[in-house]
């Protein structure tokens, strides 16, 4: 080796040395925690810049704290977008972002811009899933989930207390009776002579007419609201957050059938240990926790 | 003769010690000529006589000196015994003689035999294949004797079933003597191998958590113990079973497991020989109650009759999240240990679309990470890292280091600042969260003469017709007031229920109370009416006017009463019944023939005392009230 080119290798490793000493900066001090408030500055700033990394870090640490704003929902679905626009996407970032549209509409029901950012999620979803030779998946409730969902358990709960309501009042509706007429002077006229009571009480109509609607009404409410409330109390919305997840049994066993595409919304039920029972449409079965994101 | 042999011997030595070879020995025994060509083939039973189930080893050696390979070594044994093994070994030996100084190199097999019945046997000589040939050793006999029979042998070594394979005509144990277990003239006792009490009274097996409640990632040192008496087991049979640690990562912490010194402590009452089997550093993959699983050996007792099998203890180690107060972004769970950070990145300038290198080492003790979160942004596409580690055991601890290589393609011309890497981690001895960064640097990316397409950050770059996303609605900047909506359940449990059936049912409890009420009032008004009421009135108002001197207002007050208890006492109203026919007419209705005759002659008195004033002073009223009473008893029974 000639003198000059080791002399370039020497320069070479100082340079080396020195790059290392220069970054190894080993700052190893506390942290200390942010406040919400600077949580939530640092993660504007850093979607401003497109630091989406750190973004992600503080709002997934405001997720995590249990702070609620459908526009901190909206910005971490948009960061998750980032990163899968940068072609740093890992797996499941689409459904993370769609879970986090998701939640902000679920907390803003009228967000308009978090219903098209999940449209633009879930076709984009879509796509892939064609491009790869995967058939659409449609998903479709069973009956008692779409009646239970066609409104709030808090609605079905009021629904149930007003037709009891009313069947109170058509009970004590219709105690009023037939208003009395003076008595024959030919004495007292024969049972079921509907002259001799006149004609019935209007209320004791109303009370009678009552008694019967409200009562089929409360038959059907009353199981509805039940179950909405049961469901409410027991499940909560979720959604895929990998690419695919196939349904098991407890066991871990797969069940067979189609898998679950990433950011479909699933109902999560019971949890245990490191698998949660999920439900989409009207299959059912357990899938890793790690592979779905439940909604608040 | 003697000294002959004693020379023989140092000479055995000096070679052995010069070779460094464990185990070698020497072969002097006379007429054992060697060819040039076939290797030497011996072969050696451990004990020449054993008893029914007793393990016994037969020792085959190849050895030349030229080093010929032999292979494939075969025994037949009789029919009865019960063969395993061949434990394999390589062997060199030296040999002195009248013509000089061999070195014979080799292989060694080595099979355990049990017998199962009596008797006299004979093993067919083992044999080694050897340039496509078999080459045999010499046929070996073999006694078996009823169990019981022989006295009881000093145990061979721990890890060879049936005693070392090295045996050496001088003895066994011979060179290394005094590093038998039981030799304990040096064992000093250890008060932290002290246990409470012994599971077992010969041998059993302990472990040992240096921790019981740690965080994900945080280590845990587990030593395994074997504790013995003098006369514990015979040996050791086959190799241990290890723990299972599906939910650790495990590092193990000593290089020469199972030789550690043995040390003396006492379980319970009694006095052991304790060796160190392993010891090895764990880190939980989780959280919860883990279980590592038991250590397990299996032993051949003294008696040589039965195996022994003993385990240590399932340990349980509570793993916990670390506090979840004051931790700092990006932390990821089993991120435990103390850890520094540098960095080097080459070159500091690169085109638009070019690539810089980016090296990371994470060095320092604990569970050091496995991936690293590099600083993301747009325009700086960071790909899969290339890993390289060094990791090793420094005295209970796993130090050493893991580099992360990168390839980091920069898109945005300009000054790109790469950020900080930083891993946040918990101190388990500080007990807190530490940082530790390395500064990347910027690095100055020219504009290319071809741009690449860079993906736009946000979505007020032109739409792409590339890019799914290129109309997103840009991300908020301020936050509107928001209230959460009430998370609570309306009528929550069994509210619910007493809001659904409390309508109805307290509206039937009205109708039913005012029923009753209804009903009483009309009882009430009935009992107001009835001839009884009236006619106990009608009494009273006789009295009254009677004691106004009115008598014929009297007798007709009494005459009512008495009709009206004769109605509430027959049914029968007096008025339409003729005066003549009225006692028989009570008398049929039930009422007592004197009272009905007293009635209808009171009636009468009364009816005069309508139309004769002077007779109406005849009308007694204390008779009146007593037949009244009568009448109204009467109806009564």
């Amino acid at each position: 080796m000639s003198r000059s080119a080791l002399a370039g290798t020497r320069a070479s490793l100082c340079a080396l040395a020195l790059a290392f000493v220069v970054h190894a900066g080993a700052a190893r001090a506390d942290e200390p925690a942010l406040s919400d408030d600077a949580l939530v500055q640092k993660s504007h700033a850093a979607l401003a810049a497109g630091e989406y990394g750190s973004a992600l870090d503080a709002l997934e640490a405001l997720a995590d704290r249990g702070v609620l704003h459908p526009g901190l929902s909206y910005n971490r679905g948009l960061a998750y977008l980032m990163r899968v626009r940068a072609s740093a996407e890992r797996p499941g970032d689409l459904g993370r972002a769609a879970a986090a549209f998701e939640e902000a509409l679920r907390l803003a029901p009228g967000d308009r811009d978090a219903e098209k950012a999940l449209d633009l999620v879930r076709a984009e979803v879509t796509r892939r899933r064609a491009r790869k030779g995967g058939s659409g998946i449609d998903a479709r409730p069973t009956i008692d989930r779409v009646i239970a969902g066609l409104v709030s358990d808090r609605a079905w709960t009021i629904a149930s207390v007003v037709a009891s309501f009313l069947l109170a009042i058509g009970l004590v509706f219709r105690r009023f009776e037939r208003p009395a007429r003076a008595p024959s002077p030919d004495g007292p006229r024969p049972a079921g002579d509907a002259a001799a009571s006149g004609p019935a009480h209007p209320l004791h109509v109303a009370g009678t007419v009552l008694v019967a609607v409200s009562l089929v009404a409360l038959l059907a409410l009353l199981p509805i609201a039940w179950h909405a409330r049961t469901l409410r109390l027991t499940t909560h919305p979720g959604v895929i957050v990998a690419t695919e997840a196939h349904l098991t049994d407890d066991t871990g066993r797969t069940l067979g059938g189609d898998p679950i595409p990433e950011a479909a919304a699933v109902e999560v039920g019971e949890r245990r240990g490191a698998i949660v029972h999920v439900r989409w449409g009207a299959a059912e079965g357990w899938l890793p926790a790690a592979s779905v994101r439940v909604l608040p | 003769m003697r000294a002959a042999h004693r020379t023989s011997s140092l000479a055995i030595l000096s070679a052995c010690l010069f070779l460094g070879v464990p185990g070698a020995a020497v072969i002097c025994a006379p007429g054992t000529a060697i060819a040039q060509t076939a290797p030497q083939v011996t072969a050696q039973l451990s004990e020449s006589e054993v008893e029914v189930g007793e393990p016994f080893t037969v020792t085959l050696k190849a050895l030349s000196e030229d080093g010929s390979v032999a292979s494939d070594p075969q025994i037949r044994a009789p029919s009865g015994f019960s063969v395993s093994g061949p434990m394999m070994s390589t062997q060199s030996y030296m040999q002195f003689g009248t013509g000089g100084r061999r070195i014979l190199h080799g292989i060694g097999a080595t099979w355990t035999l049990v017998a199962s019945a009596p008797g006299t046997f004979n093993i067919p000589a083992p044999s080694v294949s050897w340039n496509g040939q078999r080459v045999q050793a010499t046929p070996l006999s073999v006694k078996v004797v009823p169990q019981g029979t022989l006295p009881r042998r000093q145990p061979g070594g721990f890890l060879f079933p049936g005693g070392s394979p090295f045996n050496s005509p001088f003895g066994s144990g011979w060179p290394f003597g005094g590093m038998d277990d039981d030799d304990d003239g040096d064992v000093l006792e250890d008060p932290g191998l002290t246990l409470p009490r012994a599971p077992a009274n010969d041998v059993f097996l302990h472990a040992r958590a240096d921790k019981k409640k740690v965080v994900v990632g945080e280590q845990v040192t587990i030593s395994i113990y074997r504790y013995r008496t003098r006369t514990g087991f015979a040996n050791v049979d086959g190799v241990g079973r290890p723990m299972h640690l599906q939910d650790f990562l495990r590092y193990p912490l000593l290089d020469d497991a199972g030789s550690q010194i043995m040390q003396v402590a006492r379980a319970g009452s009694k006095k052991f020989y304790v060796r160190l089997l392993d010891k090895i550093a764990v880190f939980p993959l989780r959280t919860g109650t883990l279980h590592t699983g038991a250590y397990s050996e299996s032993y051949i007792a003294y008696n040589r009759r039965t195996k022994l099998k003993r385990s240590t203890q399932d340990l349980v180690v509570q793993v916990v999240e670390p506090p979840a107060e004051n931790r700092p972004l990006g932390y990821r769970l089993g991120d435990v240990g103390q850890f520094q950070i540098t960095s080097l990145v080459q070159p500091r300038r690169v085109e638009q679309g070019g690539s810089v290198a980016v090296s990371v080492k994470v060095t320092g003790t604990g569970n050091i990470p496995t991936s690293l979160r590099m600083p993301e942004k747009t325009g700086v596409e960071w790909l899969d890292p290339e890993k390289k580690e060094s990791l090793e055991a420094r005295g209970d601890d796993i130090v050493g280091h893991r580099s992360f290589g990168y390839v980091v393609r920069l898109t945005t011309p300009g000054t790109v600042d790469l950020g900080t890497v930083e891993l946040p981690y918990w101190n388990p001895r500080a007990r807190r969260y530490e940082v530790a960064r390395s500064k990347l640097g910027t690095i100055d990316v020219l504009p290319s003469k071809t741009p690449p397409p860079a993906p736009s950050a946000s979505a007020s770059a032109a739409p792409d017709k590339d890019d799914p996303f290129a109309g997103l609605p840009p991300p908020r900047t301020t936050l509107s007031s928001y209230s959460a909506p009430a998370a609570a359940q309306l009528l929550p449990g069994a509210r619910f229920a007493l809001a659904v059936a409390a309508p109805p049912l307290l509206a039937l409890a009205g109708i039913g109370v005012a029923t009753l009420a209804r009903r009483a009032r009309a009882r009430f008004a009935g009992r107001r009416s009835s001839p009884r009421t009236l006619a106990l009135e009608a009494l009273r108002d006789a009295k009254k006017v009677k004691a106004a001197g009115d008598e014929r207002a009297a007798a007709a007050a009494v005459e009512r009463a008495i009709i009206l208890a004769i109605e509430a006492a027959s049914g029968v109203k007096a008025r339409g019944v003729l005066k003549e026919a009225l006692a028989s007419e009570l008398a049929r209705s039930g009422v007592a023939e004197p009272v009905a005759a007293r009635a209808s002659e009171l009636l009468a008195a009364c009816d005069r005392a309508r139309f004769d004033p002077l007779a109406a002073a005849d009308v007694c009223i204390p008779d009146a009230v007593a037949l009244v009473d009568d009448l109204l008893k009467a109806k009564v029974s």
